[in-house]
């Protein structure tokens, strides 16, 4: 038994049912698509300015320390070369020593570029190494140097200091 | 039923004549060509961006802002907008703000922060705008580092009024 062939007319009506619904999504969906695109139907054009380096100023350590001293001992040091600083803008030097393996421990400050010192800041018969460091206070915030390049003071008997 | 088709296209065909009929008797029209005529062309649209000067923001000390001037010229047709945005600012404790400023002058800076990535107001065919750049160094910052950032600058044309 065979089965008869369809006329072309059922064919032809059947491609078009088959048809209609791709179309009805294809034309929702343009109206989606082309709708939201009319949203954006702006020109728009983007420009790169040449890059520009931000860079914070540089503060060095102080140099060439020097340390003298008897019953006391003074040290002296050459300021590092700073950029013009802001008005307000405060510089200070802060002496610190160290001692064996301890943590360094601050001595003082001083906002000249030398700074005398009781032979009680170091500890009795041990070496200490001195150095010092620049520290630039503005608007509330506050850099330091690293530490200069250090100095010897020994204190013995107590009360002798020597570098 | 199997005439059922005959029957529907002499429908159709007799709804068509009807239709055409009624098209007949459709009112009066006239057509006048324009006297003068109108061209239709497509617009053009461009920005211009570059820096007034050439701006240094080298050497800061904390809270020692620097500033320089971002100039937008709108080039073609229509009105339009811009924004702007900053990347690479990546040195600790950076800021960089904008500003709306009035002119190419640093002293032309106003105090109106211009968000980076919203749209400004729509603006004139052809105006320039001023935009103030500025960085600081804040809290978390350190002597001696540095950071290369860019700004760009984007335009999109509005219709004119």
């Amino acid at each position: 038994m065979t089965a008869a062939p369809r006329p072309p007319r059922a064919t032809a009506a059947r491609a078009l049912r088959m048809l209609r619904l791709p179309v009805v999504l294809g034309t929702a969906l343009g109206l989606v698509l082309g709708g939201g695109g009319a949203a954006y139907a702006w020109w728009t054009v983007t420009t790169s300015l040449p890059s520009r380096t931000a860079s914070a100023a540089a503060l060095s350590a102080p140099t060439a320390l020097t340390c003298s001293g008897f019953l006391s001992y003074t040290v002296r040091w050459t300021a590092p070369p700073l950029p013009a600083l802001p008005a307000g803008a405060s510089v200070e030097y802060l002496v610190s020593r160290r001692t064996g393996t301890a943590a360094p421990v601050q001595i003082g400050t001083t906002t000249a570029t030398s700074l005398t010192l009781a032979a009680s800041t170091v500890p009795n018969n041990q070496t200490s190494t001195v150095t010092v460091q620049a520290r630039v206070t503005h608007g509330g915030v506050v850099w330091t140097s690293d530490a200069s390049a250090g100095v010897s003071v020994q204190r013995t008997l107590s009360v002798f200091v020597s570098c | 039923m199997r005439h059922a088709p005959r029957l529907v296209a002499v429908a159709v065909v007799a709804f068509l004549l009807s239709g055409i009929a009624t098209a007949a008797y459709a009112a009066w029209s006239a057509s006048r060509p324009v006297a003068s005529a109108a061209t239709i062309r497509s617009g053009t649209f461009g920005l211009d961006a570059r820096w007034v000067g050439t701006p240094a923001f080298t050497g800061m000390w904390p809270q020692d802002p620097r500033t320089g001037v971002v100039q937008l010229t709108h080039q073609g047709d229509g009105r339009w907008q811009y924004q702007l945005s900053v990347t690479g600012a990546s040195l600790p404790g950076l800021t960089v703000t904008l500003l709306e400023a009035t002119g190419p002058d640093v002293a032309d800076c106003g105090t109106t922060v211009v968000t980076p990535g919203a749209w400004s107001t729509t603006r004139a065919t052809g105006s320039t705008a001023y935009v103030c750049v500025r960085t600081t160094l804040g809290a978390g910052s350190a002597p001696g580092g540095s950071a290369a950032f860019t700004v760009q600058a984007t335009a999109r044309n509005q219709p004119s009024t």
